[in-house]
């Protein structure tokens, strides 16, 4: 029962000391937010002798109220730095590194990084950076702690390769739910519905044009509802113009009443000649900005106070009229306009980007919103939403207290401290019963009696997780993301190395994303793009699957699954330079093919030398030079890369 | 990306905490005022965690001087400051995380003078929290705020174990935040204008798009009458054939002259959703057992001049009850969203708010009335006007905590939980201090004197037991535990135990969430917390 509490800064503590003190590892904390300021005070007054930080962001007057390592002045700097400057303020004796970046996309954080540390911990606020470190852990097989908090409730829960759940082998609910495009587009019948809508329309206009998923917000007359009205979709084809053409014909003279009579009018009007849709639905009804301007009404959502005598609400908690939201959208859009113009001018000079990204805590980009959807949802008959509200559900703003956060650190502290106690035991017992002690822990302040802490013990791993439950090695290919395009990716590591035909490639990241589709043709255009355009980074991975008819029994088919991973370098230099890092899980993959598919390999010599070839470099350094040498000596180049004598015949 | 200038700085800075108490919580916050006893790394971490969300002020208390051993665990001293105030130094640094915070220290005379002289004013505190006060001191001071009525909480880390206990004579609970709160619609006892209102609508000559439209309570509603008057009832279906029956009522009230044939087998939006929502809407409207039990407390049936303005509101919402309310509670006059349009939604709105307002008058009139009669200052009136409406809104879920006093606990209750075997095992720690003056295993001067210290307390346990010995496997293995901690403070348990007890003091500050009743135990080995009664 105590074996666990061996460790610590007092002697009294340390008598039955075993396995790894803090003060001899290494621990990395991903996130300097409410937890990660938290963690890092524990972590140095609890003398972990190494702690590496990470975190993307520069600080905000929000996160004064609990991330108590910032001040005001330090307002607008990086997270990551001042973090780490006021520890060392506090423990001059430290060794604590800070960096700024995303842990997603940033090429330094590649596995050897993670290999330096004893011990990941997450203190992260979104599920697709939690999910990168997750499996940046199980690939390097590093214990890892996520720890997190939303209001009152939080949790620290205990990831291990192979011997517990990982953070992926739950279904998490989605963090930003969906929506249905014809919702949002044709018939919201929600506030939300309207602040999504609000949220495009903002992209639309002044969001990044070449963004795939800047959808677009004009009627949507493929409503599958919609399907018998095909006549008239015809004769309104004209109301077809998305609203990022037409505003790019109107931005010239940009009048901000005939956006409004645009979107609040016209594309309502035609909305309404979509029949079916309104069969079951009360029909919108268009307003035109003179008669809006008109509407004193107030619209009031079912929640808090009504009587405005009795309401001491900040104005911004207060539903307003609609010609307020009129005046509030004219407003807004004449400052968008302006920044957007200035922002052009900006990237003319800089690297800044040319267009202007919704951000919650800017007033002007959420008076926009606030308006818009609301002006939207007067039109559908649907509650009016306060600024401070659209704030939190525009925003996906999650409540946060200190209390919560310092129970949730000092819990995971202690854990951490247990499983480095537990470190030398775990590099030969590879069973849960190794960590049995350790357990999950959540917690909820807000409860009247007890329960406010929960143990829950750990679980085994999820046999069918896509993330923890296949141990077998990635393939890694070494490429400079910039450069490399789909096509090369299909047609020289796919194709070539990896010996399959034309498999469905899903990038592994919790998006479902499909690549390169089995069934579809490609589009050439997007076979061109290089992979940074599809928001891939340094360490995702691709699951290439592919199912093979077997010639002899045309029941049979094999199904094949190779994972991918891509890591990213700057060193590469010419677009189609490609390193395969170690080529000996090629090598297993193709034995493991052909015990699956005895018939279709035999002429593959040449090809075996080729891949024999990159299994003898051992280390890094000799495969990157070899990739110098051919880089700059065409002809072996082409040997390498254009080698289509496939070791393996795929059947067509 | 250039920013527009920033509205409200401190809107923005507590943003994400006013949507868990909202701005009254704030208020209520920042304008609460707490004394802190002991500046070591649990009583600086449980302060760090209510000046960061905008406590009004606070006063620490402490007159030792920054050591080693306090670098070594807390955040807000710094080895360049040994030998200087404790106080001092952890005021500083704690007022830096928040400049709207106001904060004082005394280091000079230490408590137990402080307690001796009784000239401090302890009633100035909303809260008073102990961090790792000697037990001598303590009771002291518990049995001083006992007759204050100012709330005590008593934190303590010892090894990894922590602990908190409220001491408090009485503590009002506004708002419960309760999860589980259903609508406060009385179908089955309306409001008079909600049945005009119902009558004014005739389903046969409603058009199709009022008919779309119509709000689920009235279709329920409507529902009812139809249903109460085929079975000659005054109550809600209860029985599962009358619900049966109910439901077929209801399908019937769908169809409607203007649908076509088509449409009749579609299901309407707004009747789906009356359909779903029978099991929050149909429900009996009576009097909640929580507000009954207030009403039949002595303290409101025994109203003084020196009674609590609670009791006073509590007794005029007696007074509504037994009269104008017949039976119940003031209308809480809120509608949870319904698949409706807006004209139809703020009518019904507004029907119910109307109540509301007449309701709150009726209290409000009843209460000065009281006030009068006991012949109250009339500034407080003033305070109180808001309080009626928070409280009438609220009315279901008044809540009254009282707790033992420190002094009367009774160790020898004997555990069947081992966390409270751990406060009973603390307590014996405690009996070695007052004998020895430094805690078991504390400066230890040689391996042997760590079995004599462990010795002298089963000791303790014996005597304290009455003699009997009959000392558990596991209790014998705690006290080991307690003896190898010697009274260290790990920083990990202090931070836990700190905000733990923090947001125990904001409960007790803003009067919202329910507070401990009255022990926490936190158990670091096994990662437990347990809630228990002394």
């Amino acid at each position: 029962m105590f074996a666990s509490s061996s460790t610590s800064e007092n002697s009294n503590l340390s008598i039955n000391s075993i396995g790894k003190l803090p003060e001899e590892s290494s621990v990395l904390v991903v996130g300097a937010g409410g937890i990660g300021c938290e963690l890092l005070k524990s972590l140095a007054l609890c003398r972990f002798g190494s702690i590496g930080v990470i975190d993307l962001d520069t600080i905000e007057v929000s996160n004064l109220n609990r991330q108590f390592l910032f001040r005001r002045e330090h307002v607008g700097q990086p997270k990551a730095s001042v973090a780490c400057d006021s520890i060392r303020r506090i423990c001059p004796s430290i060794h604590i590194e800070p960096f700024h970046g995303d842990v997603l996309t940033d090429p330094r954080f590649d596995m050897s990084f993670y290999k330096q540390y004893d011990l990941v911990i997450n203190a992260l606020d979104n599920v697709q950076a939690r999910q990168h470190v997750n499996r940046m852990c199980l690939l390097c097989s590093k214990p890892l702690i996520d720890s997190g908090s939303t209001g009152y409730n939080g949790q620290a829960t205990l990831i291990f390769k192979g011997r517990t759940q990982c953070y992926d082998c739950i279904e998490k609910p989605k963090q930003q739910r969906t929506y249905a495009v014809c919702t949002i587009r044709n018939t919201p019948s929600q506030p939300i519905h309207c602040i999504v809508w609000a949220k495009f329309l903002y992209n639309q206009l002044f969001g990044d044009n070449e963004d795939p998923n800047n959808e677009d917000v004009t009627p949507d007359s493929d409503d599958p509802e919609n399907a018998n009205n095909e006549l008239e979709n015809k004769t309104n084809g004209h109301h077809r113009v998305s609203t990022r053409d037409w505003i790019h014909k109107e931005m010239e003279e940009f009048d901000p009443k005939r956006i409004f009579n645009k979107l609040f009018f016209d594309d309502i009007i035609y909305l309404t000649s979509m029949k079916n849709l309104w069969e079951k639905r009360r029909q919108p009804i268009p307003i035109e900005y003179g008669k809006a301007c008109l509407v004193k009404e107030k619209n009031q959502n079912g929640q808090g106070d009504h009587d405005e005598s009795t309401m001491p609400k900040i104005t911004d908690q207060r539903i307003q009229s609609i010609s307020d939201y009129v005046q509030m959208f004219i407003d807004s859009v004449n400052d968008l306009k302006q920044r957007s113009d200035k922002q052009r001018e900006i990237a003319l000079t800089t690297k800044e980007p040319t267009f202007l990204v919704w951000d919650k805590n800017d007033d002007a980009d959420l008076r926009f919103v606030t308006a818009s959807a609301n002006l939207r949802a007067h039109i559908f008959g649907i509650n009016l939403t306060s600024k401070f509200d659209v704030k939190s559900m525009a925003g996906n703003i999650i409540p946060a207290v200190a209390t919560t956060n310092a129970i949730v650190a000092g819990i995971t502290v202690l854990q951490a401290r247990k499983i480095l106690a537990t470190l030398p035991r775990l590099s030969h017992d590879h069973t849960l019963t190794s960590i049995n002690h350790l357990t999950n822990v959540f917690i909820s302040t807000d409860r009247k009696t007890g329960g406010i802490i929960q143990s829950i013990p750990l679980e085994e791993p999820n046999q069918s997780c896509i993330q923890c439950s296949d141990l077998e090695q990635p393939v890694r290919v070494r490429i400079n993301m910039s450069l490399f395009t789909v096509s090369a990716l299909y047609e020289r590591v796919i194709r070539n190395h990896l010996k399959m035909n034309k498999p469905d490639v899903i990038i592994a990241d919790g998006s479902g994303r499909i690549l390169i589709s089995a069934d579809d043709d490609e589009d050439e255009q997007m076979m061109l793009k290089t992979l940074d355009q599809f928001k891939l980074m340094n360490g995702t991975i691709l699951l290439c699957e592919e199912d093979y008819a077997d010639d002899t029994n045309a029941a049979l088919t094999q199904n094949m699954k190779i994972k991918l991973m891509l890591e990213h370098t700057d060193t590469i230099k010419d677009i189609d330079d490609y390193i395969i890092v170690d080529g000996h899980v090629i090598g297993e993959i193709k034995q493991s093919l052909k015990r699956k598919l005895p018939d279709v390999d035999n002429d593959d010599d040449d090809d075996d030398d080729n891949i024999q070839h990159l299994d003898d470099y051992q280390n890094e350094i000799n495969i990157v030079k070899k990739t110098k040498r051919l880089s700059t000596t065409p002809n072996e180049h082409n040997t390498n890369t254009n080698n289509n004598s496939g070791a393996i015949h795929m059947l067509r | 990306m250039s920013k527009s200038s920033i509205p409200c700085t401190k809107q923005i800075q507590y943003d994400r905490q006013l949507r868990l108490w909202g701005d009254h919580g704030q208020r209520a916050l920042e304008s609460g005022r707490v004394c802190l006893i002991g500046a070591n790394a649990l009583g600086t971490e449980i302060l760090k965690s209510l000046v960061l969300p905008g406590l009004g002020s606070f006063t620490i208390i402490d007159h030792q001087l920054v050591t080693i051993d306090d670098c070594g665990s807390n955040f807000f001293v710094h080895p360049s400051m040994i030998d200087q105030s404790r106080a001092r130094v952890t005021c500083e640094l704690l007022t830096q995380l928040n400049p709207d915070v106001h904060g004082i220290y005394i280091d000079k005379p230490s408590i137990d003078d402080l307690l001796q002289q009784n000239t401090f004013d302890f009633s100035q505190f909303n809260v008073v929290i102990t961090a790792n006060l000697s037990i001598n001191t303590l009771n002291i001071l518990a049995r001083h705020l006992w007759i204050l009525k100012i709330p005590l909480l008593v934190a303590r880390t010892y090894g990894f174990i922590g602990t908190i206990r409220l001491q408090v004579f009485e503590h009002y609970v506004i708002e419960v935040h309760s999860d589980d709160t259903i609508p406060d619609l009385r179908l089955d006892r309306p409001l008079i204008t909600f049945v005009n209102y119902c009558n004014s609508i005739d389903f046969k000559s409603l058009t199709r798009e009022e008919h779309l439209h119509l709000p689920s309570i009235i279709i329920l509603f409507k529902t009812l009458q139809l249903w109460q008057e085929q079975y000659n009832s005054k109550n809600l279906p209860q029985t599962r054939l009358e619900k049966d029956e109910f439901r077929k009522i209801l399908d019937q009230l769908l169809h409607h002259s203007a649908y076509d044939t088509h449409d009749k087998e579609k299901l309407l939006e707004n009747f789906e959703e009356a359909k779903r929502t029978i099991p929050s809407r149909l429900v009996k409207t009576h009097l909640p057992s929580t507000i009954k039990d207030l009403f039949q407390d002595r303290s409101c049936l025994e109203l003084s001049h020196q009674t609590n303005l609670f009791w006073f509101v509590i007794h005029a919402i007696k007074l509504f009850t037994e009269n104008e309310g017949q039976g119940l509670l003031p209308v809480r006059g809120e509608v949870p969203d319904m698949i409706t349009n807006t004209i139809s939604y703020i009518k019904i709105l507004k029907i119910y708010q109307e109540q509301a307002t007449k309701d709150c008058e009726i209290v409000n009139k009843y209460f000065f009335d009281l006030l009068q009669k006991y012949n109250r200052l009339p500034d407080e009136c003033i305070i109180a006007c808001d309080l009626v409406e928070t409280y009438c809104k609220n009315a279901a879920f008044l809540r009254v905590l009282r707790t033992t006093a420190i002094n009367s606990e009774n160790y020898l209750i004997d555990e069947t939980e081992s966390n409270r075997s751990w406060y009973t095992c603390l307590h014996l720690c405690d009996l070695f201090y007052e004998k020895f003056r430094r805690y078991p295993g504390e400066f230890l001067s040689d391996e042997t004197q760590f079995e004599t210290d462990l010795i002298d307390l089963k000791q303790i346990n014996r005597k304290l037991d009455s003699g009997k010995d009959l000392t558990s496997d596991s209790k014998q293995k705690f006290l080991e535990e307690l003896c190898r901690y010697g009274a260290s403070e790990l920083h990990s348990i202090a931070a836990l135990i700190g905000g733990c007890c923090a947001q125990e003091a904001i409960k007790l500050i803003t009067h919202q969430y329910v507070p401990i009743d009255n022990t926490l135990v936190y158990n670091g080995i096994e990662q437990s917390i347990n809630v228990f009664k002394l």
